[in-house]
């Protein structure tokens, strides 16, 4: 399968220049501020949501030294999310490295992701369509009270199908789907192109989280970097477990799961879990949201932008971590 | 008669943070937000002498509140044993942050995001400061100082009102000293002169009766 990074050759050099202004726009007048930043770039990631802004611009007029502004900005509210996400699991790693509230405590890390979130807030005010803005921010909004909502939702296993979709959309969806809009919106494509890409994003994004959540389940603790079943044991209820308590002695085995349920007593049933059909119809449910990205992608203009989209979305739908 | 306009409008601002950060799971489980009216009362006086509508000055003042609640919420979050109210603590904070850049967004107010962002950075730089715990006395009251008004001076800054930004500093100074053990003298001398400093700009700022009465009520609690 083509690499991720082989989709978009063609932005090469200015993925290379976001790194660099990453790398620049984290600077602050604080040592070890400096040093706990430099610690989360260096501890990578796709830097997808720069990737699919700067492929959303190409469907307008792009001005690289503008649109700059948006992708870094994504990245840092990205990145604070995930110092803060940190705190809220007690996480002590993330990607195979120290997180930040492991290595210095709950409250450094609340400051960092506070000084990155305002530091994305302050390169986003170099974009003066107040569109721009008013995107970014309602998608920031919802993805705040979509966290609050996963947290009410722990152990919670009464819930439905589609609260679990609104759940993924704030998680997830809505800053993917928000990343390809904002870059097209910037470049000053019209309504009609920024509104399409908005909903490819949207529809790959919820492709990306099933599929997520599928890895969760299916993956080896080297590839996931956490014990397969992890979202289960903390209480989140995902789409194959949904699917699993379809079965009403699964169902039953499934409820008693709580916080004081030890790790074999979890590595059984998520045994149990990969033996019913629920990853396949997991499975299923993803590939129908990928479709649903191609077809939007069908009715945007064909440019380079568009057939690294239409890899992407390929690829994230076939993904194996 | 404007002593009790202010306070009508304070109670009015007031409300309407309580209304934007009201969220069901939240209440459930979190203590209501602390808001502080000094800060309320102060930066209404300042963008009244500044000439700022009445509106659009209570705009500024809730938005920035809103800053300083998602702010404070994150300083608690290691005062929580608990993880679930933990977990809360960090979101309601979040929350917050984005509600407050949500309004600035809709109301297209970009310079001030700019600037409360700066204001935001540096409240941090210094929390953090602060909380590696190598700095004296002087440093320290430096780091207060910044983090109780780094907002209120951006606020002043982008109306023009810049003379208040000494006053908002030593004000909320004392105010953050006043708690502390004032028998350790570096504090004590400290508060002493933040006092002198806020009686000489006292007579200098034309500012509305019922905050000059919060004033010589915060100068006497300090003595």
């Amino acid at each position: 399968m083509m690499k991720l990074k082989a989709m978009y050759s063609f932005l090469n050099a200015d993925l290379n220049k976001i790194e660099r202004e990453l790398e620049a726009s984290i600077q602050a007048d604080d040592p070890l501020l400096n040093q706990a930043s430099l610690h989360l770039l260096q501890a990578g990631g796709k830097r997808i949501r720069p990737v699919f802004v700067l492929l959303g611009g190409q469907f307008g007029t792009y001005d690289f030294e503008c649109i700059k502004h948006v992708a870094v900005a994504l990245e840092f509210i990205h990145m604070a999310s995930l110092v803060h996400d940190d705190v809220i699991d007690n996480a002590k790693l993330r990607r195979g490295k120290e997180t930040i509230q492991s290595k210095w405590g709950n409250r450094f890390a609340m400051y960092v992701g506070d000084y990155i979130f305002a530091r994305s807030l302050e390169l986003m005010a170099n974009i003066k369509n107040p569109l721009a803005h008013q995107i970014l921010a309602d998608t920031i909004v919802e993805v705040c009270r979509g966290e609050i909502e996963q947290i009410s939702d722990k152990y919670r296993f009464d819930q439905n199908l589609r609260r679990y979709l609104q759940r993924i959309k704030r998680k997830t969806a809505l800053l993917i789907a928000a990343s390809c809009q904002l870059g097209a919106v910037v470049a000053g494509a019209p309504e009609s192109i920024h509104r399409k890409l908005y909903w490819f994003g949207y529809y790959v994004g919820m492709s990306f989280q099933i599929t997520d959540d599928i890895l969760d389940f299916i993956g080896t603790e080297k590839e996931l970097g956490k014990p397969a079943g992890s979202d289960l044991s903390q209480g989140n209820v995902t789409l194959p477990v949904l699917y699993a308590m379809e079965e009403e002695a699964l169902r039953q085995s499934i409820m008693q799961v709580n916080e004081a349920t030890t790790a074999s007593e979890m590595k059984e049933l998520i045994e149990r879990i990969k033996q019913t059909d629920a990853i396949e119809k997991s499975y299923e449910l993803g590939e129908r949201y990928l479709q649903k990205a191609l077809s939007i992608l069908q009715s945007l203009p064909r440019n380079r932008a568009w057939n690294a989209l239409y890899n992407i979305a390929k690829y994230i739908g076939k993904r194996k971590y | 008669m404007v002593l009790e306009q202010l306070q009508k409008r304070i109670e009015a601002v007031k409300e309407r943070i309580e209304q934007a950060i009201t969220h069901p799971y939240l209440c459930r489980y979190m203590n209501p937000r602390m808001i502080d009216e000094d800060r309320i009362a102060f930066s209404l006086s300042m963008l009244d002498a500044a000439n700022i509508d009445r509106n659009i000055a209570e705009d500024y003042v809730f938005t920035m509140m809103l800053i300083q609640i998602a702010l404070d919420t994150h300083d608690e979050v290691d005062e929580h044993e608990a993880m679930h109210l933990r977990q809360l603590t960090v979101l309601a904070g979040d929350l917050y942050s984005g509600l407050y850049y949500q309004f600035l967004a809709n109301n297209h107010g970009m310079a001030l995001i700019r600037l409360f962002a700066e204001a935001i950075k540096e409240i941090n730089v210094q929390k953090i400061r602060l909380q590696r715990g190598n700095v004296d006395a002087i440093e320290r009251f430096r780091c207060l100082g910044t983090i109780e008004s780094a907002l209120i001076c951006k606020l002043a800054q982008y109306v023009n009102a810049e003379n208040w930004s000494e006053f908002a500093y030593y004000f909320f100074s004392l105010k953050r000293l006043s708690d502390e053990n004032k028998k350790e003298k570096a504090v004590a001398d400290y508060v002493e002169h933040c006092k002198r400093k806020l009686n000489d700009l006292l007579h200098s700022q034309p500012m509305h009766e019922d905050m000059k009465g919060r004033l010589y009520h915060l100068l006497d609690q300090s003595t």
